[in-house]
């Protein structure tokens, strides 16, 4: 773990195929988005299927979904031989459960009320940990039912089964709220530092900000409990303006999905044509569904075209 | 088998990792191309759909049991996602008016 002044010092936290899974995993879900969210809401993002035609839309989506699976089996089969060839360890593998987090998480919702300090987070803090096991949740849930749409589904020329219209109501909805995740994500973790935090794409994050956030993890890489940690003042009005807009967006995101949850059996002849769960409202509710998933198109676009630049900017330094 | 692989070095582990996943995700591509079609012929009804074979009150009991657990896994979600926001909130602004004076001392860090 090299250093060379404090301002400079940094760790090594993410190796190349974290790197390199990460991009895939990230670019395939992000392709998928941006194509799936056309063809379940072809009413308020008809434009995309305009540009580009349904059944190129229909084509990608899917090769993206085949590149889903693939890096999913890859990174599971690096995995497992790095346990049998000895190279990694169960203990050594930082973003598993343990029982310790348990314990983790009380102690964050303590520090959240003011009774305590902040733990000393490892590599990843157990609500991040949570997250990446969401998203392995996530990953095979959207594989196995989006193989079943297109294997079982959609190239089937008879009328789906209930079955397969339960299984597409999945789909959307996992992918919903997934992208309501990523979209936190997105928030906490990559739009850091202007234009973007480097730390995905480098590998290294800095002593400081490390010791702000996992102290526990910088002690242990630095060898020593003095870590110098980042000092940054933040304006309390607009940090905590942004967090409660962040908490609003996320309850009325999370109300809208539990809502078309809660309603009767999935209805409607086939599925691609233009019924639940894309039969959206009107009026002034559906007048924000047409900004917000436009602008999560948006969102999705610049998140692709920040991976590029990222894995661009990691080549040019690495030659 | 342990043995075999004891020596690979990162690069071959993702070498055959990749060759692995491939032939996997291949195989288990062309193994759905192999399946009979799946769909059943329904008949429309007020209730909902009515499938020949299975009777709507078991289908909508599947559907419940799937919308509870879709239920569960949203909030789940949203929780972790509120705890976050609001660790990185108290972080940024109350950590910073109670932390302690920075010290002066910088650790010595090794490579």
């Amino acid at each position: 773990m090299a250093t060379a002044t404090r301002s400079e010092a940094v760790l090594q936290r993410f190796g190349d195929v974290q790197v390199y899974v990460h991009a895939a995993l990230a670019t395939s879900i992000l392709v998928l988005w941006l194509t799936g969210l056309p063809l379940t809401f072809n009413e308020v993002l008809g434009w995309l299927v305009v540009l580009f035609g349904h059944g190129t839309i229909v084509i990608v989506h899917v090769a993206a979904g085949v590149l889903l699976i693939l890096t999913g089996l890859f990174y599971l089969v690096y995995a497992v031989l790095g346990l049998l060839s000895g190279t990694t360890s169960l203990r050594g593998m930082a973003s598993l459960p343990r029982l310790r987090d348990a314990r983790e998480g009380i102690d964050h919702v303590k520090y959240l009320i003011g009774l305590a300090g902040e733990p000393d987070y490892g590599k990843y803090t157990v609500l991040q940990k949570a997250e990446i096991w969401i998203i392995a949740f996530e990953t095979v849930v959207m594989s196995v039912t989006g193989l079943g749409l297109w294997y079982l589904g959609v190239l089937n020329t008879q009328s789906p089964n209930l079955t397969m219209l339960i299984v597409r109501d999945v789909h959307a909805i996992v992918a919903v709220t997934m992208l309501m995740g990523v979209v936190f994500h997105l928030f906490m973790t990559h739009v850091k530092e202007f234009p973007m935090d480097q730390s995905i794409f480098d590998g290294t994050v800095g002593v400081g900000r490390a010791c702000q956030e996992w102290a526990g993890w910088a002690e242990r890489e630095v060898g020593t409990s003095d870590v110098p940690c980042e000092e940054t003042t933040h304006s309390t009005i607009l940090t905590t303006g942004m967090v409660v807009t962040m908490l609003l967006f996320g309850i009325i995101w999370t109300g809208v999905i539990l809502q078309y949850v809660l309603a009767p059996l999935p209805t409607g002849p086939s599925l691609l044509s233009n019924v639940a769960p894309n039969a959206l409202p009107g009026g002034l509710l559906g007048g924000i569904y047409l900004v917000g998933l436009n602008l999560a198109a948006i969102v999705i676009v610049l998140s692709i075209v920040a991976i590029g630049y990222g894995l661009l900017r990691r080549w040019r330094i690495s030659t | 088998m342990s043995e075999r692989i004891d020596g690979l070095t990162r690069r071959w582990r993702a070498v055959v990792s990749i060759v692995v996943a491939g032939v996997a995700t291949g195989g288990l591509l062309w193994w759905l191309h192999t399946l009979p079609p799946s769909a059943i012929p329904w008949t429309y009804a007020s209730a909902g759909h009515v499938t020949r074979s299975i009777p709507y009150d078991t289908v909508n009991d599947v559907w419940l049991l799937v919308r509870a657990g879709l239920g569960l896994y949203i909030s789940g979600v949203f929780v972790i996602i509120a705890l976050q926001l609001l660790g990185t909130w108290r972080r940024l602004l109350v950590s910073t008016e109670e932390a302690p004076a920075p010290s002066e001392s910088v650790g010595e860090v090794s490579d």
